[in-house]
Order: C-alpha cells, then structure tokens, then sequence
C-alpha cells in the first residue's frame, strides 16, 4: 500500500479545498449579489472547467504555466521553481480544476437565502463582510459543507490534470490516482485493485460525513 | 420635519408623490397595489428612486439632483415588513442585538431588554426565532427595529395576520412610543381611530392630505364601498 | 406536444440512431484494417497508411496509445486486427494471453533514443555527462515501468552511473509522446524522447539533439503481432510485408525507425 501516494492525495485534496472556499466563497458572494452587467460572463468562466477535458485542461496549464509565458516566468521568480512537476502546481491545477464544484453550490446557498433577510440585515447597519459572514454564511451552512465535500472527492479522484503536469514524483506529485493507474499500466491488478478500494473509501468516508452532517442539522433545525 | 418627493417608475407603475410629515404618526393609506409598500421601500433607501429627494429633519437622505444617496444602514430608520424577516437562526435577543453591535456589551444587554419588554417580549428572549408564532416574530421585529433608536420607523402592515387581541396591545405599545412612525394601511378600521396625519394613496398618486378623520370622512362612503370588495 | 405527437418523435428519434449505429458498425467491417500502434508511431504511421491503401487498396485506421494501455485493451477483446508495439515485450503479453496468431513477435523496426531540448532552454551544451552539471534541473522521461523508451533512458542512466545522482531532476512522463510534450514546453529543460518525435517539424524547429549512444541500452525493438480471428487477419499479414518492403523500410528510417536486420 502506497501511503505516501494517500497523505499525498489527502493533503492536495485538503489544500485545494480551503483555497476552494477562501476564493470561492467571495465570488459567489459577488455572483449571487451583483447586478453588473458582466456577471453572466464571469459565472460563464468559473462552470468553464466542467467542459474541458482534464487532460486538455492539462496540456494548457502545462504551456501556460511554463517558462515561455510572461505568467510562468513570474510564477518562477515568486516560488523559485516553475509550477509543472511540483506540489504547488497540482493544486493551482486542482483550484482551478474543481472551481465550478466549489462556487455552483456556494452560489445556489447564498440566492436561497431570503432576499428580506439580507435586506434587514443592510437596514439595521451591517456591512458587506457582516452579511455574508452573520447572515448568509450561517444559512448556507449545507451548500458550504456540499460544496467543500465536492470539491475534496473532486481532487481525491482527479487524473487528467495531474497525469498532465504532475511529473509522477513520488511524495510530490504522485498521487492515488496516478498510483492506480501505473499500476494498471503494468498489469498489477491486484495491487490497483487495493489501492481502488482505498480511493473509494477515502470518498466514501467524506461523503458519509457529509450526508451524517445533513441528517443531523435537518434534525435540530425542524 | 420631514419632506418626501419621489418619481420613480416600475415597469407600467408609475409612482409620483409629494408629501411632508408634520405629525408624530402619519398614515399611508390606499387599495393594494397603490404603490405603498414600493414608497417604504424607498424612503428605507432598499430601492432606488428614479429621482426625487427626501429630506428628514436637517438631513438629506437622498437628493437626485445633487447626487445624494445615504446607504440604508445610516439612514435611521427602521423598517418592519409585512412578514417579520427575522434571522432564523440566531434567538430572540440576538436579532434584536443585530443593529446595535456598535454599544458596549452591558449596554447592549441592557438596551436587549428594554426593547424586548417594550413589546411584552422578554420571555422570548433566547428563543431561536424559527420556533416563534406569528404574534411574537411581530413582537421581535418591532423591538429589533426600535433597538439602534431611530428617527423614523417604518410600519408596512404591522398588524395583519394578528388576532384581535395582539393587535390592540401591539397598536397601544406602539403609540406609547415616542418615535415618529410612517403606518401603511389598507384596513380603515384598523387605522380610523388613530392620531394620525394621512397621505392618500392611489395608483402611485397622492390624493388627498390631512389629519385622518377630517380626510377620510370625505371618502368614507365611497371607501367603505370600495374597500368591502 | 400532443402524447401522439411526442410517440412520433419519439420514435423517429430512436429509427436515426438506428441508422446511426447500423453506419458505424457497417464501416468498421467493410474491410478496414483496424491498427493498434504505439504512441512513438504517430508521426510517421499516417503517411505509411496512405501509401499502404494506394498500393493495395485496403483502408487502415490506427488508435495511438501507449503499448501498455493498447495491450490491455486488446487482452480485453478490443476490435483490432494488428498490434504495432514499441518493444517485444507487450506482443508477448498478448501471445502468453493466447490472442495473437503468431508464436513470437514479428520484429519490424528498431527505436532510437536521443536526448533533445529546446534551443532557448539555457542548456549549454547537450551531453549525457552534462546532465549532472547545476545548468539542468529537470529531465523528462518516459515511465521506465511501462513505456519502452523510459526503460530505455533509465538503462542508460544506470549504465553510466547517473541514475541515483540525477533521480531529483526526473520528471516522468506517462509515455514517449507526453516526455516530448514536457521538454517541448519548456516546463522540462531536456527530455529522453523518441528519434521520431525529435525528427518531426515541430521539435526540429524548436530544439536539438544527441544520439543516446546505441550499447548504453538494450536495443528497443518493434514488434508486431496479428490479433488471433479478426476480421482484418488477411489485410494485417499484407501490412506486415509491406512493413518489411525495403522502400517501406527507407522511409521509416527517415522518420527516426531504422531497421532491423
């Protein structure tokens, strides 16, 4: 059992998850609130990534993260190293990748909230960031804890993106994925076989989480 | 002590009043469909007029012709719709808290209090609100609203959908305040004995001002007959 | 819409793809031969295929993967009439899985490797004893587990007691094609890629390259196999002598395959 590929997948899949709400929360914020003309196309972008193939999404990252993009020479005087082949680039590859998963959701909670509650709230003094955090946020509770579940699983069973630009590097970018299907390449089946069942587990386990959460909270809330 | 000019047009509605607040309470009275609650909504600063300005006391609120509009949250005004719009998730005293957050956290308590009492309301008081009837959301409302003491409170409605009994004592709690109140209505029964201006509204027009049983005597028979429908 | 109405589209609609997959299935029997060909061929197998089908009349369509992933494919029953590997290792899979027609692999080509990078890659001189040098700081190779070149590229590696100093800089590819993708990018500074990719237009343009000495790594032969009872079997014994016919063999040797004997 290959338990460095696991920490390894954990750790990207937890990384990408809270980059995932930090950006994505803000942005549905913005997507559910904004009358700006522009908004159609700015929610356009973020489902973007549902449609493209993973690998093709890759193969552009994979160019436009290099060397020969003004984008890439940046990113590789920041970190020091270009971001294909490293842990930093699989998560900037997996953010993206997993975006829609994170903002669908977090966008449907917050235009289910009462628009008359919102509007007390700006009536009754607070600001912006008090809103989303005292008002929409505490009764979006489940569109949060959905999306970040799908934004995990999301990553855990990402290939495309990683295959592409990950570099299979054992403790940095070689994960379950990847593992798998390595050992699928070299007929270990039984090997894969095992490692599956992790991935699947892994998954499963986020989702129980998730659905136990749900019941729960139905429960107490009536 | 206070001056409203609104034009403002919504789809085929046009709303286009002028009026001034003189007395403590001033009614906003009409058939549904009127315009009344679109003209809280604006005087609240929630929507924005086509152009217009309204003045109250020494302050600008809004003023289309020099560019003029104060955000809803500094306007002081509470506003208190027709349903409650209480946070469903936090209690009783933690709405009421909402607006106030700027006091001291003894003061703040305090002034919880006060306000729930106010309203025959503290037993509510760690309630989650999504456990309150009708009467006390009411009740909670109000007193959230009251809570930051603003200038003007807005009324959209307040006692429909309350039992007889409520809504006198809710009506007299009201009156006991000293706050000025702008009261939209359709009811005349619920508004005819109140010591009140009013401003008739019909079709977004104003049609008539005045102290409200000199007013609405003129239009009695006919409202009588129209409201009944 | 009417129930009727939405019956008869309904059922117009299911008549189409009736036609639809009637067509698919009809072209992929009228007497084409289905080709399963490794990703170092892609460059080069098109214009084999046209003038196979000019000089025999047969059409040919080829599936580009890894040899690894077609050999499964075709252990598992997929439609393919021929198996063009990048080594000899795979057929034999699929002969020991009891699909092939032949006993052994049928040698058509022999693979050469060549370490290549892009002129603009800050690389100052391109030699295997340079790759130790500070100046490069990721190599691209083919995954050695599955994909014949990598093993290739890391025999050399060992050979010449690189591997162990140079396994930091390694970045491996899924197979030759995507090794060559990585080093063309940029995102790679030098990569062990196939001499048929290093001689397409692309990669002529944009880099250059050094012939991986030839006793540094077990010679990376192609094998071929016929898939036991297809239906192209007769067309896929054709393609094989074309494949051994000296002009044939010319022309593979310009795109990067020389020949075997």
């Amino acid at each position: 059992m290959d338990l460095q590929a696991l920490w390894l997948t954990v750790r990207l899949a937890a990384t990408t998850t809270l980059l995932l709400l930090a950006l994505g929360i803000p942005l549905a914020f913005w997507l559910a609130s904004t009358r700006a003309p522009w908004r159609p196309f700015v929610e356009a972008v973020t489902t973007l990534p549902i449609l493209l193939p993973p690998t093709v999404l890759g193969f552009y990252l994979l160019v436009l993260l290099g060397p020969h993009t003004g984008l890439g020479r940046l990113i590789e005087r920041l970190f020091g190293h270009p971001l294909a082949f490293s842990f930093s680039g699989l998560v900037v590859g997996s953010v993206i990748y997993s975006l829609p998963f994170a903002v669908q959701p977090l966008t449907a909670g917050f235009r289910s909230v009462d628009v008359a509650l919102v509007e007390q709230a700006r009536l009754l003094g607070a600001s912006r960031l008090r809103i989303l955090s005292s008002v929409l946020l505490p009764l979006s509770v489940h569109s949060v804890v959905a999306g970040a579940a799908l934004c995990f699983t999301h990553t855990v069973g990402e290939f495309g993106v990683v295959l592409m630009i990950g570099g299979d590097i054992p403790g940095a970018t070689r994960t379950l994925s990847i593992v798998i299907y390595d050992q699928v390449q070299e007929f270990s089946y039984a090997a894969a076989n095992r490692t599956a069942l992790l991935l699947v587990c892994v998954s499963a386990l986020a989702l129980v989480l998730l659905y136990m959460r749900r019941a729960g909270d139905g429960a107490s809330h009536g | 002590m206070g001056d409203i000019s609104i034009q403002h047009r919504l789809g085929r509605f046009s709303l286009d009043v002028e009026f001034s607040l003189l007395n403590k309470w001033t009614v906003v009275f009409g058939p549904s469909g009127a315009g009344k609650t679109t003209l809280l909504r604006i005087i609240a600063g929630l929507v924005e007029p086509g152009s217009g300005r309204i003045q109250l006391g020494r302050r600008t609120l809004f003023d289309s012709a020099s560019g003029v509009s104060v955000p809803a949250g500094r306007r002081s005004i509470g506003f208190v719709t027709q349903q409650p719009a209480l946070f469903p998730h936090l209690t009783a005293s933690k709405n009421v808290a909402f607006g106030i957050r700027h006091l001291d956290r003894d003061r703040r308590v305090k002034r919880v209090a006060e306000m729930l009492r106010l309203f025959g309301a503290e037993a509510l008081d760690d309630r989650p609100a999504f456990h309150l009837s009708g009467g006390e959301r009411k009740r909670v409302a109000l007193a959230r609203a009251l809570a930051p003491a603003p200038e003007v409170l807005l009324l959209d409605e307040p006692l429909a959908g309350l039992d007889d009994a409520s809504a006198q004592d809710i009506l007299s709690r009201l009156l006991s305040l000293d706050v000025r109140v702008l009261y939209v209505s359709h009811d005349l029964a619920e508004i005819w004995r109140l010591p009140a201006d009013v401003v008739f509204l019909e079709s977004g027009r104003v049609t008539a001002v005045g102290p409200l049983q000199q007013v609405l005597a003129t239009h009695r028979d006919q409202l009588l007959r129209q409201l009944s429908l | 819409m009417s129930d009727r109405r939405l019956f008869y589209a309904g059922l117009s609609l299911l008549a189409f793809t009736g036609a639809f997959v009637h067509q698919a299935n009809s072209q992929q029997q009228n007497n084409t031969l289905r080709i399963a060909a490794a990703a170092d061929l892609q460059p080069l197998l098109p214009t084999l295929l046209r003038r196979f089908e000019q000089q025999s009349g047969i059409h040919a369509e080829a599936a580009f993967q890894s040899s690894a992933t077609l050999t499964t494919q075709i252990i598992d029953g997929a439609p393919f009439d021929l198996f063009l590997s990048a080594d000899l290792s795979f057929p034999q899979r699929v002969i020991d899985a009891g699909r092939a027609e032949e006993a052994k692999p049928v040698p058509y080509a022999r693979g050469t490797l060549v370490l290549w990078t892009r002129n603009d890659s800050g690389v100052p001189t391109l030699a295997l004893d340079a790759l130790r040098g500070p100046a490069i700081k990721t190599i691209a190779i083919a995954n050695p587990e599955h994909a014949p070149y990598g093993r290739a590229a890391q025999s050399t590696l060992q050979n010449l007691d690189l591997l162990d100093a140079l396994r930091p800089k390694l970045v491996v590819a899924e197979n030759v094609a995507q090794a060559a993708q990585y080093a063309d990018s940029g995102n790679a500074q030098v990569g062990f890629i196939s001499l048929t990719s290093a001689l397409t237009p692309r990669l002529k343009a944009n880099g250059h390259f050094i012939r991986v000495p030839a006793e540094s790594y077990p010679s990376i032969l192609q094998g071929a196999i016929v898939i036991r009872g297809s239906a192209g079997a007769s067309a896929a014994h054709r393609f094989l002598e074309f494949l051994q016919q000296p002009d044939t063999q010319q022309m593979l040797a310009a795109a990067g395959l020389e020949p075997v004997r």
